[in-house]
């Protein structure tokens, strides 16, 4: 007897109670088709954080003060800390701060950005319509404001929004500019949701003299490190102490949400694999059963000389067969799943090749390890116990 | 039937079988002593619980013997391993039972194929195989049909031809028409006597003297001990499709 013998009388087992073969391979379909749909949100997430943070702008480097321990940074820090540190090629002062936003009849809660006519370059945000308010805007401390598109639908604005006045916290602002989309709300803050000012301006309003972080790009990405280091030690020094401020590279960023995100598949997956062990289980509590049933039958084949091995190869390939069959089918529900969640439009699935392998191989893995114990019962039977088996 | 010694298929020197059930150790085969040459007939009977079916297990190499030689084939059985003795079962014996043992899912004629499954043999040779047996017991329009749709009867031709299949050196009955009316019964000695003049050797066991008459030579077990051994002088031949049998 060869493989593909022992294959089919496997399948002619299998095929002899349909219904019953569908149940056991349907705790595998599930444990496949779970492992495949949920890593493949988990990737998905992972995937639309990291195209996010690396829409943010290339080469970015951002420091944080800590006003609570008194550390306030102010626009000079930026000018002066750029002319210190060589591999800063560009800096910008940020200072925001919750604001009202009106127009005509129309108000809306929104978040104001003060910032430098080095915004759209260091943000990667270009903008769509008019154009972004220069330096003059902020030496002179102009009231002109770039509006994201989110602001722009609230505010229900007709015609062309440059060019027109709302009001800023009361302070009316002229329109210059509107932004490009950026699109998508995961990981936090919308990124249109923003209204966009000379920081001199935006001080005004907030009523600060300071600004909450300073934002730096290097030339060169591998000099990133440095320059981090660097503008530690020159804020260190500034303020007296060490870790005074918080300065986060976009390398850091990025490692610090992949290895978040990495947990959370990892989760998933750990979850949807014991569901696919319980297939598992489920296959030979099956099999069990389907050994005592099929008893005579053991002993009638048997009898007519099947050997040992002859019984565990039918066996295990029944019990293979199904856990196969149902990762093949799971595979299927997996990827069908994924773009159901996909389409549902508030998760982002992406399958890997890397998942559905491995969720495959386990699945085959499962139905070896548990077809195996019911196996060996059938191929120990005593054929003359079995046959006498009613 | 005239048997040298050197056409003895079946030979048994000794043969004891104890089964140990917890303290208590129960004789049931005690020094067995049987030859059975090529083309002989031989019916094993004897009331229940006299050993026969323990006989007929140790005959069918389902059972290993506690002492003693069981040569098959020219080969001692008794103390092979189970493998091994499943080999023995598929190169020498046939077997038919008196519940047919037929596979229920399976049509007759992949029922007739099973034991060539486990001799390796290549599927078209199987079917051929299988196709002259069940020719060969008159089932040839019945191949495609499942035991459910076959009566008792044919049920037990498929078994037959199961057996024949494999070609073997010895076809083992265990009551094969234990299960059948007189009429039927009659149909399967019918077959296996035919059988038997083409030179097939037969062994089976049965407690009704009706039917060991059919056969050419009766072993009478009692108590795990051969009690009778002697030829059949008033043999019955059974005649298909008469409900009685005649006198040789």
């Amino acid at each position: 007897m060869n493989v593909a013998e022992a294959f089919r009388l496997a399948w002619g087992g299998i095929l002899a109670n349909k219904l019953r073969s569908f149940l056991t391979a349907l705790g595998v379909i599930i444990g496949v088709g779970a492992v495949i749909a949920l890593v493949a949100v988990g990737q998905g997430t992972t995937q639309a954080i990291t195209q996010r943070l690396s829409a943010l702008g290339s080469n970015l480097i951002i420091v944080f003060g800590a006003p609570n321990k008194g550390v306030r940074l102010t626009a000079a820090d930026a000018a002066n800390a750029q002319k210190q540190i060589p591999y800063l090629t560009a800096s910008m002062p940020v200072v925001s701060g919750g604001v009202t936003v009106a127009w005509q009849a129309q108000s809306y809660a929104t978040t104001l950005n003060g910032v430098t006519p080095n915004y759209p370059q260091m943000r990667n945000a270009p903008v769509a319509d008019g154009s972004f308010f220069t330096a003059q805007d902020v030496q002179n401390r102009s009231l002109v404001v770039v509006l994201g598109q989110t602001v722009v639908q609230q505010l229900q604005m007709t015609g062309n929004p440059v060019g027109q006045t709302v009001s800023v916290n009361g302070y009316p602002a002229q329109v210059v500019g509107v932004q490009a989309a950026i699109g998508g709300s995961t990981g936090g803050q919308n990124q249109d949701d923003i209204v966009l000012m000379p920081y001199t301006a935006a001080q005004r309003i907030l009523g600060t003299a300071y600004v909450n972080q300073l934002y730096f790009q290097v030339g060169n990405g591998n000099d990133a490190g440095i320059a981090t280091a660097w503008l530690q030690a020159l804020f260190d020094h500034q303020f007296g102490r060490s870790q005074s401020v918080n300065v986060l590279s976009q390398d850091q960023l990025l490692s610090t949400v992949a290895s978040t995100t990495a947990t959370f598949t990892l989760l998933l997956g750990a979850v949807a694999g014991v569901s696919l062990l319980v297939g598992g289980i489920g296959i030979m509590n099956i099999m069990l059963v389907s050994v005592i049933e099929r008893t005579r039958e053991i002993g009638i084949r048997k009898a007519v000389g099947a050997r040992r091995w002859h019984l565990l190869a039918q066996f295990l390939f029944e019990s293979a067969t199904l856990s196969c069959l149902g990762g093949l089918i799971g595979i299927a529900a997996g990827v069908f799943g994924a773009r159901a969640i996909a389409q549902s439009g508030s998760y982002h699935a992406v399958v890997t090749s890397g998942s559905v392998i491995l969720a495959f191989a386990f699945a085959a893995v499962v139905g070896i390890v548990f077809g195996l114990w019911p196996a060996m019962q059938a191929s120990r039977l005593d054929p003359i116990v079995a046959l006498r088996h009613e | 039937m005239a048997s040298n010694g050197n056409d003895i298929v079946v030979r048994l020197k000794g043969i004891g079988k104890v089964y140990a059930s917890g303290a208590l150790q129960v004789t049931a085969l005690e020094d067995i002593n049987v030859e059975v040459a090529r083309g002989e007939m031989v019916a094993i009977t004897g009331p229940s619980g006299s050993g026969k079916s323990t006989l007929m297990n140790v005959l069918g190499c389902l059972d290993r013997p506690s002492s003693g030689v069981y040569e098959l084939g020219g080969r001692n059985v008794a103390r092979m391993g189970d493998d091994d003795l499943a080999a023995m079962r598929n190169r020498f014996l046939g077997f038919i039972f008196q519940n047919y043992n037929l596979l229920p899912l399976q049509s007759a004629q992949q029922n007739v194929e099973l034991p060539l499954i486990y001799r390796g043999m290549a599927r078209r040779a199987r079917h051929e195989a299988a196709r002259a047996a069940l020719a060969a017991v008159g089932l040839s329009d019945r191949m495609h049909h499942r035991p459910a749709e076959l009566s008792g009867g044919q049920q037990q031709r498929v078994a037959i031809a199961r057996a024949l299949a494999a070609q073997p050196e010895v076809l083992l009955g265990d009551e094969p028409t234990g299960n059948l009316d007189s009429r039927t019964g009659t149909e399967i000695m019918a077959l296996i006597q035919r059988l038997n003049e083409q030179g097939l050797t037969v062994i089976m066991v049965t407690h009704d003297p009706r039917i060991a008459r059919h056969c050419r030579r009766v072993v009478s077990v009692a108590d795990g001990h051969i009690v009778g051994d002697e030829q059949v002088t008033d043999r019955l031949i059974a005649q298909p499709g008469a409900a009685e049998p005649v006198s040789a």
